[in-house]
């Protein structure tokens, strides 16, 4: 699951960067700051959303 | 950059915006965590204005008396004035208030110290992101790398065409992974052990990334939050070492604190 998670904040960060690129950034740190923002944006979310480590949802 | 934004004739500071944004963050986690340990999760609010009040005088009071000697005027306005605040005077700040707020409570145990070990970096990461929006000075030093940028525009600005290396978005990205890890473990060992971790890992990160940062030697080729961090690091290896020593790090696995299963 963590390394899923890790996979997403990374995936979210790589994606608005681009994104930002894709859009006319003015240079490349420009476009990493909204790949920072996109990544604390996905990083609350795990945190909030996530299941709690080791306890089963009772769905499954 | 942007230093401000105007909404409706209203001047906004980008660096409270997300300095708001990290205490709400640190609120919602807290609340859900707080839930698990079967707690009132109004207590995450308390807890969150306590540290706010507490971090805002702590980082400032550090600053003033780090800078007391290029101070000029009146001792109110420079208490009230201007910028400067120190994140390590704000985290000692807003532990001592949230320490007292946890005695009045009788919740001053374990449990509190690791919900702080995971609010503490989420906090950081989310607060990096306002000194990178608003140039405040955070930056690294001058650098020639792909990604180097300037912050011409920023409430303590580059001088034209130079540019630097965007610290504040490594530390965002170390400090949310450590978030993540922190927050991911936070059933796995004893009480304490968390924060032990989190002094250990927070120490590193600053530790590594002042070598890129602009901040000057102190001491042995040292900055003084490369001290601090050596610090956090050597208070949090004891820590774990004396936990190992007494019982081990690992949670037991009847010793759960479970108020609800899921949340």
């Amino acid at each position: 699951m963590l390394i899923r998670q890790i996979a997403l904040l990374v995936g979210a960060f790589v994606i608005a960067t681009l994104l930002a690129l894709a859009f006319g950034a003015k240079n490349l740190g420009t476009a990493l700051t909204f790949g920072q923002i996109a990544f604390a944006a996905a990083l609350l979310a795990v945190m909030m959303l996530a299941r709690r480590p080791g306890v089963r949802d009772p769905e499954e | 950059m942007l230093a401000h934004i105007h909404i409706g004739g209203v001047t906004i500071q980008t660096f409270g915006v997300f300095f708001a944004l990290n205490f709400v963050a640190w609120g919602l986690v807290t609340a859900r965590r707080l839930v698990e340990l079967g707690k009132p999760p109004d207590w995450a609010y308390e807890m969150v204005v306590t540290a706010v009040v507490g971090g805002l005088i702590g980082a400032r009071g550090y600053y003033l008396i780090q800078n007391h000697s290029s101070l000029q005027g009146s001792l109110l306005g420079n208490v009230f004035g201007g910028s400067g605040l120190i994140w390590y005077g704000g985290l000692l700040g807003g532990a001592i208030a949230v320490l007292l707020w946890a005695r009045w409570r009788d919740f001053l145990n374990l449990h509190l110290v690791d919900i702080a070990a995971v609010g503490l970096p989420l906090g950081y990461a989310i607060g990096r992101i306002g000194c990178q929006v608003a140039g405040d000075g955070d930056y690294g030093k001058p650098s020639s790398l792909p990604w180097a940028m300037g912050y011409p525009h920023g409430t303590t600005p580059t001088p034209p065409g130079v540019t630097v290396q965007p610290t504040p978005i490594y530390e965002t990205v170390s400090m949310g992974f450590v978030a993540l890890i922190l927050w991911h473990w936070r059933d796995r060992f004893r009480p304490g052990v968390l924060f032990a971790l989190y002094l250990v890992l927070a120490g590193v990160e600053r530790f590594i990334v002042e070598f890129w940062r602009r901040n000057s030697h102190v001491a042995a080729g040292l900055t003084a939050a490369q001290l601090e961090s050596l610090g956090l690091f050597v208070v949090g290896t004891i820590w774990l070492a004396l936990a190992a020593r007494s019982g081990g790090l690992r949670r037991r696995a009847v010793g759960r604190p479970v108020a609800s299963a899921a949340v």
